[in-house]
């Protein structure tokens, strides 16, 4: 059983102008020790996808899905319970995720206190333990540290060592190297692909950033508007993608283009957040737009454990 | 092509004064030297702490230099001030990275783009209005944008309109610091293509700053990279990218997808 | 109406209406008041001290003028008391912020040292003692009591300014050439104005306030004209058998500024509402 189990799940924010439907349709599992990317431009619904996961919808949003598990249990009802124990976050801005007047041992004990029943010299030792995890050289230092004495990339490092103190098991990391510079971010990557093959970990990696599915993912899924238009592993995604808007989105890059030349840009823009959308959401700017695409919602194309939204063939990509 | 460069950097030092007790800090630009031949990109990359931002603040004389010397077109653009410095202003554009930050939200976006014009002592009138609409469209924009505000525009296109009024003054140097950052990956080549087309038919010359090593590696003649106040990489982009001289400019190359 | 309701609450809706109902009085006074003369000073010897009746709503006070009348032309000096002060203060604090905020460097030190010196005394004991210096009589506590107002003023502008000079659009004109002049006249004035504007009318309350504590110290207007603050003084020694020429007046006080404080807040935490962001 997938440790993330979704099928067709929507979330719908309504406004004095009209329902926002933010998430139209998304299907999605990730396994146990996978780390998932959920990659998508402004407005696709990648970010309140996982904040359905965590449970953190604005107020008076409406989840609706087939199947929204995890572990399974029901999202719809037990997000609320699992967050913070089992399932955890790393935001973009690491500065924001600290407090600025509290150290970093405070607030590390603060965690640790919460989930485990330890006398204060164990807890301290826990914590810097996990803090040498996420492969702080001095542990020590940093405990005494405030945030704002740290790097953003040392920052990161002590969002991921709290998640961990609190036992989670499956980690949303929400553009979580943005913020941070290339380098830095690098390394934060591979520090979250350390903890997930020595401890097991699961990770839902939500990004913009294409190099960052490469660098750190093993599977991904491609949203737009809302629906998740395609999903398989990340070598067969990023190399022989299914999805027209996916290839569209690999052609805009500036390192796919010989030096110079002009970038394959692409057309329109994104269909407004409050419209409702028959048939394919991409078709007004498919540069391989069929009659049938407008009317009728895609069906699925399969290609082993890539699949993808299509009315055109398999062959066709 | 002349040859007179349009920007020419000499040793440039800049330094951060640090507190009255503090010991004297290391500069953040160290002595940085290089040069744009008018017509070509030029793409300044580095990380933060890098100095590349100090070094663009520097060249737009928003920040003290403490040695060197910046030429602009010829002329000792360092030694300029007060009026004739706000008259010179005109032979650069600038263009920020965040639109909705560096266009006025209660102007127009004709009012916007009007204002460096007025400032250098320009008509306001039918004329006027006709060569606003005109840059709107060389950067893509119906005529109808000119009485709407920036708040009402997708992000693409309030970077066309900042861009629009960079060109207004007809600047031979066009710099632009992370035009691109804030946008996403579709809308970042169809400004990148905007600018290609721009630099081709005004003839402009461009310096563009960015942390994003595989977009200026696209687009710029010259590649300069920066680390830590110094400049670790300067020549032909194809050069450096194929044989770059130091290992953090190849670790920034490697990452993401090969 | 509802939508009024919407925006500022009931209590805010309320306290709008008093404040409405105050300004309405001010200006029709002579046509309201039920003895337009008593009200603007006229004696009425025959009907000294009488405590509240049908025929004199509120009481007379010791020269038998209905104290009705008395509170209602009354509003007409408050009232403008309160305006003119927030309006002097405004008119010398905006230019010193704005100065302060914008130049930076000796001008900011020598501006803010300056607004310093004012908001070191507490600001009622420098108001009494200007008024003292100045004498009694309209303007001059006008006076006494905006020179204590506008530092408040000038730093408000000036942390306005800060923020604004900051702005990217802001540099963006300056990088483009614009003078400071039309950048202080067509960025930061406009942007500047307004937040100064909204203080300077929630400002109003108690700025009537102070003035009237300065007229019940005898600095502020002299009678025969009818100013609350003078009248709740002056009611002092009847108190309390004839408790009702301080208690109307000094009601009256009460309920204005009262009004005036709810209403700011109505009108604070509308703006505050609207920038909470959801997820």
């Amino acid at each position: 059983m997938p440790l993330i189990d979704i099928r067709d799940l929507s979330v719908s924010i309504p406004t004095p102008d009209g329902d926002v439907h933010a998430v139209r349709s998304v299907s999605l599992e990730i396994e146990r020790g996978e780390i998932h990317g959920v990659i998508g431009e402004s407005g696709c619904g990648k970010t309140m996808t996982g904040m359905a996961v965590l449970g953190l919808v604005p107020k008076g949003a409406r989840i609706a899905a087939e199947r929204f598990h995890f572990d399974g249990e029901d999202l719809r009802e037990k997000a609320g319970s699992l967050r913070g124990r089992r399932i955890g976050l790393i935001s973009q801005d690491p500065a924001a995720a600290l407090n600025p007047v509290l150290s970093i041992a405070r607030q590390m004990d603060d965690v640790i206190r919460a989930h485990r029943d330890l006398p204060r010299k164990a807890r301290r030792a826990e914590a810097a333990s996990l803090l040498a995890a996420t492969g702080l050289p001095d542990p020590e230092r940093v405990l005494k540290s405030y945030p704002h004495q740290l790097s953003g990339g040392m920052q990161q490092r002590v969002v991921i060592a709290q998640a961990l103190a609190t036992g989670a098991d499956f980690l949303i990391a929400d553009e979580p190297t943005t913020a941070l510079d290339v380098s830095v971010g690098a390394q934060v990557l591979a520090l979250l692909r350390r903890l997930v093959s020595e401890r097991g970990l699961t990770v839902l990696m939500i990004t913009h950033d294409m190099d960052v599915i490469a660098e750190a993912c093993d599977r991904a899924t491609v949203l737009y508007a809302g629906r998740a238009v395609e999903t398989g592993p990340v070598e067969a995604v990023l190399n022989r993608p299914g999805h027209p808007y996916t290839r569209a989105l690999l052609a805009a890059l500036p390192d796919t283009a010989p030096h110079g030349a002009r970038l394959a840009a692409i057309e329109g823009s994104i269909p407004p957040p409050r419209s409702s959308i028959a048939g394919c959401a991409f078709a007004p700017r498919c540069p391989q737009v069929l009659s049938v695409c407008a009317v009728l919602p895609p069906p699925e194309r399969v290609r082993g454990a890539h699949r993808w939204l299509c009315h055109l063939p398999e062959d066709a990509a | 092509m002349s040859a007179a460069p349009m920007l020419d950097v000499d040793d440039l030092v800049i330094r951060y004064r640090a507190g009255l007790f503090a010991p004297r800090p290391k500069p953040a630009v160290n002595g940085a030297r290089f040069r744009l031949a008018p017509g070509e990109t030029l793409g300044i990359v580095g990380e933060s702490g890098s100095g590349k931002t100090s070094l663009l603040r520097a060249i737009l004389r928003l920040l003290p230099v403490e040695s060197g010397a910046i030429r602009l077109d010829g002329e000792d653009w360092l030694a300029l001030k007060g009026d004739a410095l706000r008259r010179a202003r005109q032979k650069i554009g600038v263009v920020s990275q965040n639109p909705f930050l560096s266009l006025s939200p209660r102007l127009t976006i004709a009012e916007i783009i009007a204002e460096p014009m007025l400032a250098q002592g320009e008509r306001q009138g039918p004329a006027m209005r006709e060569k606003i609409a005109g840059l709107l469209a060389d950067c893509g924009l119906p005529a109808d944008f000119l009485d709407r505000r920036a708040r009402e525009l997708s992000g693409g296109q309030a970077q066309r309109v900042a861009i629009a009024r960079a060109l207004s003054l007809e600047p031979g140097l066009l710099i632009l610091d992370e035009p691109t950052s804030a946008l996403d990956v579709s809308v970042q080549a169809q400004i990148l293509n905007l600018l290609a087309d721009l630099k081709e038919s005004r003839g402009l010359s461009m310096l563009f700053v960015t942390h994003n090593l595989k977009v200026v590696a696209h687009i710029s003649d010259t590649l300069l990279v920066m680390r830590r106040g110094d400049v670790v990489e300067f020549g032909r982009t194809e050069e450096v990218i194929r044989a770059p001289a130091e290992a953090y400019t190849r670790e920034l190359l490697s990452f993401g997808r090969k | 109406m509802t939508k009024l309701v919407h925006r500022l609450g009931w209590p805010g809706t309320l306290a709008l209406g008093i404040v409405v109902l105050f300004v309405l009085l001010a200006i029709f006074a002579p046509w309201v008041a039920p003895y337009p003369a008593q009200g603007a000073g006229a004696p009425n010897v025959v009907a000294k001290l009488r405590p509240p009746s049908a025929e004199y709503l509120l009481g007379t006070d010791h020269l038998g003028r209905d104290i009705l009348s008395r509170i209602i032309y009354g509003t007409r000096v408050s009232l403008t008391n309160g305006v003119l002060i927030v309006a002097f203060s405004l008119l010398i604090g905006l230019p010193v912020g704005l100065a302060a905020g914008y130049f930076g460097g000796w001008v900011d030190e020598a501006l803010m040292r300056g607004t310093d010196v004012f908001l070191a005394f507490p600001a009622l004991l420098l108001a009494v003692l200007m008024a003292a210096a100045l004498g009694p009589g309209f303007l001059n506590s006008i006076i006494a009591v905006a020179v204590t107002w506008w530092p408040w003023y000038a730093r408000l502008a000036r942390a306005e300014v800060l923020v604004l000079r900051g702005q990217p659009y802001v540099e963006a004109a300056r990088l483009a050439g614009v003078s400071h002049p039309r950048i202080i006249l067509r960025h930061i004035l406009p942007a500047t104005g307004r937040p100064l504007t909204v203080q300077a009318a929630l400002d109003v309350g108690p700025a009537l306030l102070t003035a009237a504590a300065l007229s019940f110290l005898g600095l502020g207007v002299l009678p025969p004209i009818a100013d609350w603050g003078q009248m709740v003084d002056a009611g002092r020694k009847f108190f309390p058998a004839r408790w009702w020429y301080s208690a109307m007046p000094g009601l009256t006080i009460f309920i204005v500024a009262l009004a005036f404080s709810v209403l700011g807040d109505a009108l604070r935490e509308r703006k505050g509402g609207a920038a909470r962001a959801s997820h």
